[in-house]
């Protein structure tokens, strides 16, 4: 797997989605880039010891969210009583609203709300990951998964609706 | 099934996939279908999915990436004897978190903790993002000693609610200088719940005898008070949920 061809079809194939995974979790461009070479780095080291096929694609996103989590760990501690709460009620987000959102304002939403939800919704959104797929990567069970997918659609589009208002005002 | 949780359960789906053959996901589709309001807020979701999966699988990827990343080795690597300075910078770092910890020890104010809401947010935020069992059981009778012999207190009663629930495991936690018992349980959906239970302090904003139910992190929480034990349960899921295992 880990030859120079398949080391590029590979490349070819996952640079992107990795990069959008690593820029929704980290929001900077450079973190994102350093991220994403650092995943393949590791592929070059390691790769040969994964000998099922199916399974490179989770490896990569594992190995990528296990290096930003380690990263995150030698940065910051657990904050208290900054998280976003998520209201009972969902609200309603209005089809203009749907209309304009593009990449850069999901991103900036997805970064306002709390991180326990942002890398499930990033993989769930890009690349069609499945749920067995995004509890592989981030290591947590099949039904917290869709738990944190709900929560989170719910929490981003609070976050998304508030951002209108905002803009408005 | 309520209009609410027909929607929890849509959300969690991928719109237009939904896997009919699970009895739950069936029922709120069906709901959807006859329910005029719902069917209206489903439509919206499925703008909204498609619009979120768009928008972020077309963020533009950095052109030099490609052959940054096929050029790896070279650029990430390093010079060749990079172990030599990567000794000197990991001696450099260890030297100054030595210093930076002392400093935070000296000069750090007598701050006395501490209230229960920080503890739970804490002890929850734990099993959270460092969750790991310290004994995988389905057998209760062994938690109870595992903890009692780690010193974590043991003379808890599970709820009714919860006992109808598979035990997993047990760990043992500590937050605010107090050691805190936690039971993993799992529900029918392999969705943990976790009963943390410590002796409890003087906080001033301590739960009650009568269980609390409070939404912390991305958690329904249930806090109560009996006598001196003070009970947390928590899950990712909703607080409706969260009382049926009270």
């Amino acid at each position: 797997m880990a030859g120079k061809l398949d080391f590029e079809v590979l490349v070819d194939r996952y640079y992107a989605p990795l990069f959008r995974f690593a820029l929704s979790l980290t929001r900077k461009e450079s973190d994102a880039r350093d991220l994403t070479q650092q995943t393949f780095w590791l592929w070059a080291r390691k790769g040969h010891q994964l000998h099922d096929p199916a399974k490179v694609k989770s490896w990569l996103f594992t190995t990528l969210h296990r290096e930003f989590l380690q990263g995150q760990r030698r940065s910051t501690r657990f904050p208290h009583h900054e998280l976003e709460e998520v209201p009972e009620e969902l609200p309603n987000v209005p089809s203009t609203l749907v209309n304009d959102l593009d990449g850069g304002i999901i991103l900036e939403c997805l970064g306002r709300i709390d991180p326990i939800f942002q890398a499930p919704l990033a993989l769930f959104y890009l690349e069609d990951h499945s749920y067995q797929e995004i509890a592989d990567v981030l290591g947590i069970p099949l039904g917290t998964v869709k738990s944190r997918i709900a929560r989170g659609i719910a929490q981003l589009q609070h976050v998304v609706l508030r951002r209108e208002k905002r803009s408005r005002s | 099934m309520t209009r609410r949780e027909a929607q929890e359960i849509l959300l969690s789906c991928r719109p237009g996939r939904e896997r009919a053959d699970d009895p739950q996901v069936a029922a709120a589709l069906e709901l959807a279908r006859t329910d005029p309001e719902l069917r209206e807020w489903y439509e919206q979701h499925r703008a909204w999915d498609a619009a979120v999966r768009k928008g972020l699988n077309s963020i533009p990827v950095p052109p030099d990436l490609r052959w940054e990343i096929l050029a790896g080795p070279k650029v990430i690597k390093g010079p060749a004897h990079w172990w030599n300075r990567r000794a000197i910078v990991i001696a450099a770092a260890a030297a100054i978190a030595f210093l930076i910890t002392l400093a935070v020890v000296l000069l750090k104010p007598d701050r006395t903790p501490n209230t229960f809401a920080e503890f739970r947010t804490d002890v929850i935020g734990t099993v959270l993002r460092n969750y790991g069992m310290q004994l995988e059981t389905n057998n209760m009778e062994q938690i109870r000693a595992f903890l009692d012999s780690r010193g974590a207190p043991a003379d808890y009663a599970v709820p009714r609610g919860l006992q109808q629930l598979r035990i997993a495991g047990c760990g043992v936690l500590n937050s605010q200088g107090k050691t805190v018992s936690m039971l993993c349980f799992e529900d029918t959906d392999n969705r943990q719940v976790w009963m943390f239970f410590a002796k409890a302090a003087t906080w001033q904003d301590r739960p009650t005898g009568e269980p609390r139910v409070e939404r912390v992190i991305s958690c329904a929480t249930a806090s109560w008070l009996e006598g001196d034990s003070l009970y947390v349960i928590a899950s990712e899921t909703s607080e409706s949920s969260l009382r049926k295992l009270l």
